[in-house]
């Protein structure tokens, strides 16, 4: 590709930080209408109780109190949709429960939406929330899966007693089975992958209105994509014409994928702006997202390898129980599914066996959170290789390097998943993440460690995951008559910087400087359609639409110079925001082309639909190197080393900083995050005085190189970079820890996250076992 | 958060009456514990005294073998003080790794000791280095102010308005952080005067900071790292919880002890 100043490839610094560093930002709170209300949230204080209202009328004629919404005034709406619910493997269907738009008589997690009150201010709707008289009769609550899944355990739904929301599995169970009956070597892990809370900086939030002359709904919301969420809303919930809803977001503080689905609030918020002809606002305290919002991974899981004597993998098994929660979200039962067909990981293992139960539990569903489901393939399996290479006495390294799908098997079906990998080169990234990371080294820094007391050990995680499958993106790109570029995108950035990113791929066919192009986002009535952000893929996806609408546009700009500089379209090219005739001084400027009579907005907008025949498949290696206080169990991360193939760096810049923020929210998970539910449902982790974020003082100097190989999905060779940085970081990471604390301790095995008292309590118990 | 009246007094004695005066009224000093616990409506003074005007109520000065600290002084100005930096570095540097720079920029030294906070830094200076709070009506010495987690000898009506750390030959604090608050899920504080040595122990107890006379003694003996091997504190009365047992936290006491030695004697 042509370098360009301003285009694909550049490290430019994002054109949005100025606005939003010095508080030009709008997010949600930000707005506020003319006689907008407030609304508020009651939730059930019980992970499982049925409860039934005392007369309302006292509450309802409170000072400011405007309406008291109960699932008796809401009969005519449906549930929270589900969208991917998963039959069992015989074909047949559990029970898909979905959430009501709030609980009908049944309270099914701490936190379950029970009434919505709306009141001239804040404080008068929490007043008389505080005074709804509400009688709760508690039923045993469903916690723990293990617990959820024994004989005479109590049932989050009555109507599925097992607890099971689907049993599916994939592979060939007989065959894999019997490879183990004869296998050399097996070696199996039992491993949790921790219950996460998003916790983005802005809570979520919307606004509804209703215009009663035309019987239509506005939606303003803190969204990852407003298209999807308005069809949802309008066919499922309200059951009212798509075209009757607009849904805007404005800046969106984070998302993390938990921004996606649509959640009660919104239905409830235009249900309350109809009944009372007004704007009604909603926006979440931190305590609303604790309970409120989706959580994020929190699978058991049992993985087992049957290997040679020479550390072949012959066959692999997984049992993999997924918590869903009391309601099955958007896209939860999908989510541990999506995680098992991408078990195969970089090895060519011929026989895959999976089995995948989702679980009820009175909890709060769970649903997509960065990654979804392939952080919690990648960090089982590379956990498990860990471990198979310990029992055989191989190095990280060596075991891998044995077991690698090689790049001369590309295309590469996997045994399970019906997955293509197009391209990838694992044992080049595995080896220079070793060179850079100076792994060599290790032995060295370990005896300095040694001498001043500590512990170290040293860790890798070689990954694979999928981006950017699925739907196309249709952009429009237009020429203003002022010289300066819109594009209409309907991906949306909930910090990823794609004003930025999107001007880049313009700038390379428009040569434009990136203050003069603007990215138009978050409105249905102003973006035709849109499949949001989400799985990685504005880039991949958008991105190239985005190319290929400013290619189109190019041309169109070019036909019509052709014209107006009497030249042969062949001739042309464009140069800083003009249409040239190269090798010449003639040339007309954008503004005047965009002003030339006869020219309307069709002849320069350019159109791009890019729709993706396949997913990408990012990969690479993480190192991390650990060092562990053996007198308090800190856990402490002494370098981190990423080699990553993202296929084609856009910004390298912006890429260095999704890497980053992945891998921090990696350490969070593997370190930190802790999401705690006593036996009774109450979430002990219910705010962050509890649940531990990382800081940036957690968080060691990050030395991150790509080594591209372009993929062969998309015509610009992308792989999806958003969600990667969290998929390889939790192996790396705990793989050191275990290494570290095997070195010192022979402890095998320690769970997320490594809190400095699970890995002192862990120091002493095998300090116990050594003196027996 | 409820509907509360809001006074601003210019002195102690106008604060004292306004106090007073309105039933259910409290003190606003930084507002960092108080008014969370407001938005969580799980606090409804009628009325918020705000300190924050009263004349004289913030400063650093040495008065002799003194540092006395007005009760309104933010933490990040004692972490900052030049005074306090030179003649009681232990205190700066306690200062200075509270909370975050938010929290340093509006907490006081007089909120956090009325508040006492069983995991707050502050009781652990004062106690170990034998402070005293003085208020309104009297002074108290530090041995007698600390009762339990969040209780104090203050009375009703009782303001603090300084207090007074007498400068040890050495001391120091190590604190352990809670993971996810950043308040000490341990934190020892240890001084040396003459011959004297005191350990002073929050965030472990139930019972709130307290001095741990086993490490004490052994201190006095020698001050120094070695002889806290082997030596802890019984932990039956210690907080358990999802981020520390009791067991931890007790082996916490000892090692901190340690490091804070380490750290007074420079090392
Ligand atoms: C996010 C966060 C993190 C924190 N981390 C830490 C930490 O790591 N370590 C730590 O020690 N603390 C920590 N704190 C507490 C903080 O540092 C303050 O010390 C504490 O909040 C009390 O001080 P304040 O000035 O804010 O008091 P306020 O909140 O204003 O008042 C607290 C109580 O003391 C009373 N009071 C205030 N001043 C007086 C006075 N002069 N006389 C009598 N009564 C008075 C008030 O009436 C009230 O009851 C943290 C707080 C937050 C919000």
């Amino acid at each position: 590709m042509a370098v360009k100043k301003f285009g694909v490839g550049q490290a430019l610094r994002r054109v949005e930080d100025q606005r939003l560093l010095t508080g030009g930002g709008l997010f949600m709170a930000d707005f506020n209408f003319d006689r907008q209300l407030h609304g508020f949230v009651l939730r059930s204080p019980h992970a499982h109780a049925q409860f039934s209202f005392g007369d309302l009328t006292a509450v309802r004629a409170m000072k400011g109190v405007r309406l008291v919404l109960t699932a008796a005034d809401l009969a005519h709406l449906g549930p929270v949709p589900c969208l991917a619910p998963l039959p069992n493997d015989d074909g047949s269907q559990n029970l898909v429960a979905m959430a009501p738009v709030l609980a009908e008589g049944v309270a099914r997690h701490v936190g379950d939406a029970v009434a919505f009150i709306v009141a001239d201010s804040l404080e008068q709707a929490r007043d008389a929330a505080e005074a709804v008289p509400v009688t709760y009769v508690p039923k045993k609550p469903v916690v723990d899966m293990r617990l959820a899944l024994t004989k005479g355990a109590a049932a989050v739904w009555d109507k599925q007693p097992d607890n099971i929301a689907y049993d599916a599995s994939m592979g060939d169970k007989a065959k894999v089975d019997a490879v183990f009956a004869k296998a050399a070597h097996v070696v199996s892990l039992e491993i949790e992958n921790n219950r996460l809370i998003t916790n983005y900086m802005e809570t979520r939030g919307a606004i509804g209105d209703y215009d009663a002359a035309t019987q239509s709904y506005t939606l303003h919301l803190s969204s990852q994509g407003v298209h999807g969420i308005r069809d949802s809303v309008a066919n499922l919930v309200l059951k009212i014409a798509p075209d009757k809803l607009r849904v805007i977001t404005g800046d969106v503080g984070g998302g993390f994928g938990t921004k996606t689905f649509v959640y009660r609030e919104y239905p409830l918020v235009l249900e309350a702006a109809k009944i009372l002809k007004r704007p009604v606002k909603w926006i979440a305290e931190r305590s609303d997202h604790f309970v409120g919002d989706c959580h994020g991974r929190d699978n058991l899981s049992v993985a087992e390898v049957a290997m040679d004597s020479r550390g072949k993998f012959l066959a692999m098994r997984f049992d993999i129980l997924g918590n869903l929660g009391a309601y099955l979200s958007q896209y939860g039962p999908y989510i541990p599914y999506l995680g098992g067909t991408m078990m195969t990981g970089v090895y060519k293992t011929p026989l895959i066996h999976v089995r995948v139960r989702g679980i009820y539990t009175n909890t709060v569903p769970v649903d997509a959170y960065r990654g979804a489901g392939r952080p919690e393939a990648a960090y089982m399996l590379e956990r498990l290789v860990d471990r198979a290479a310990r029992k055989l006495k191989l190095s990280q390294a060596e075991i891998r390097r044995r077991n690698f799908i090689s790049p001369a098997a590309m295309p590469y079906k996997t045994p399970i998943g019906q997955r293509s990998y197009d391209t990838g080169e694992f044992d080049g990234h595995m080896t220079r993440a070793l060179e850079a990371a100076q792994w060599d080294g290790f032995a060295q820094r370990l005896k300095e460690s040694r001498k001043q007391g500590l512990v170290r050990g040293i860790g890798l995680a070689s990954y694979i995951e999928c981006t950017a499958w699925g739907e196309g993106e249709d952009v429009k790109v237009t020429l203003e008559k002022d010289g300066s570029v819109t594009i209409y995108s309907g991906t949306q950035s909930n910090g990823q910087g794609h004003a930025t990113a999107y001007a880049q791929f313009a700038a390379q066919h428009l040569d434009v400087p990136l203050e003069r192009i603007k990215v138009v986002q978050g409105d249905t009535a102003k973006v035709r359609t849109g499949n949001g952000t989400g799985g990685s893929r504005s880039i991949p996806v958008g991105g190239i639409s985005v190319f290929r609408a400013s290619e189109h546009l190019a041309g169109k700009l070019k036909d019509i110079a052709a014209g107006a500089l009497e030249a042969a379209v062949s001739d042309l090219e464009i140069v800083d925001g003009h249409v040239v005739v190269a090798g010449t001084d003639r040339r007309i400027s954008f503004v005047d082309i965009a002003k030339r009579d006869g020219v309307t907005e069709a002849m320069r907008s350019g159109q791009g639909d890019f729709v993706p025949p396949d997913a990408t498949y990012p990969n690479g290696s993480h190192v991390a190197e650990v060092v562990i206080d053996p007198d308090t169990g800190r856990v402490t991360i002494a370098r981190y080393t990423i080699c990553d193939d993202f296929g084609l760096a856009v910004n390298p810049m912006l890429l260095a900083g999704q890497v980053h923020g992945g891998v921090a929210q990696g350490i969070g998970q593997a370190l930190l995050e802790r999401t705690v539910y006593d036996a009774e449902g109450q979430l002990i982790t219910a705010s962050l005085m509890d649940y531990a974020l990382p800081r940036a003082n957690d968080m060691p100097s990050f030395d991150f190189e790509t080594r591209n190989v372009p993929s062969t999905t998309n015509p610009m060779g992308i792989k999806g970079a958003g969600e990667a940085g969290s998929i390889g970081s939790c192996p790396a990471v705990m793989n050191a820890v275990v290494d570290a604390l095997h070195r010192a301790y022979g402890i095998t095995h320690i769970d997320m996250p490594a809190t400095p008292q699970a890995v002192w309590a862990a120091i002493q118990s095998a300090k116990v076992q050594a003196a027996e | 958060m409820y509907a509360f009246a809001y006074h601003r007094p210019g002195t102690v004695r106008q604060a004292q009456s306004a106090l007073h005066k309105h039933e259910d009224s409290k003190l606003l000093a930084g507002g960092q514990t108080l008014i969370p616990t407001m938005k969580q409506r799980l606090a409804s003074p009628s009325a918020l005294i705000d300190l924050g005007h009263v004349a004289g109520l913030a400063g650093i000065e040495k008065k002799g073998r003194n540092i006395v600290i007005g009760a309104m002084t933010r933490h990040a100005d004692v972490a900052s003080s030049a005074v306090v930096q030179e003649h009681l570095p232990a205190l700066a540097d306690l200062a200075a790794h509270i909370g975050d720079p938010a929290v340093r920029h509006r907490g006081t030294i007089g909120g956090s000791l009325a508040n006492n906070d069983p995991s707050a830094d502050y009781p652990a200076a004062a106690l170990a280095l034998g402070a005293t709070i003085i208020t309104n009506k009297r002074k108290i010495a530090a041995d007698d102010y600390f009762q339990g987690m969040f209780t104090t000898a203050l009375e009703e009506g009782e303001i603090i308005t300084k207090v007074s750390f007498p400068m040890p030959s050495k001391a120091a604090y190590a604190k352990f952080p809670n993971p996810a608050s950043r308040y000490a899920m341990v934190g020892v504080f240890v001084a040396k005067k003459g011959s004297d040595v005191r350990v002073a122990v929050t965030g472990a107890s139930n019972d709130g900071v307290f001095r741990a006379a086993p490490l004490e003694a052994a201190l006095h003996t020698k001050f120094n790292a070695k002889s806290l091997e082997g030596v802890s504190v019984d932990h039956t009365s210690f907080i358990s919880d999802i981020h520390g047992s009791a067991d931890y936290r007790g082996n916490l006491v000892t090692v901190m002890a340690k490091r804070a030695v380490l750290k007074a004697q420079g090392k």
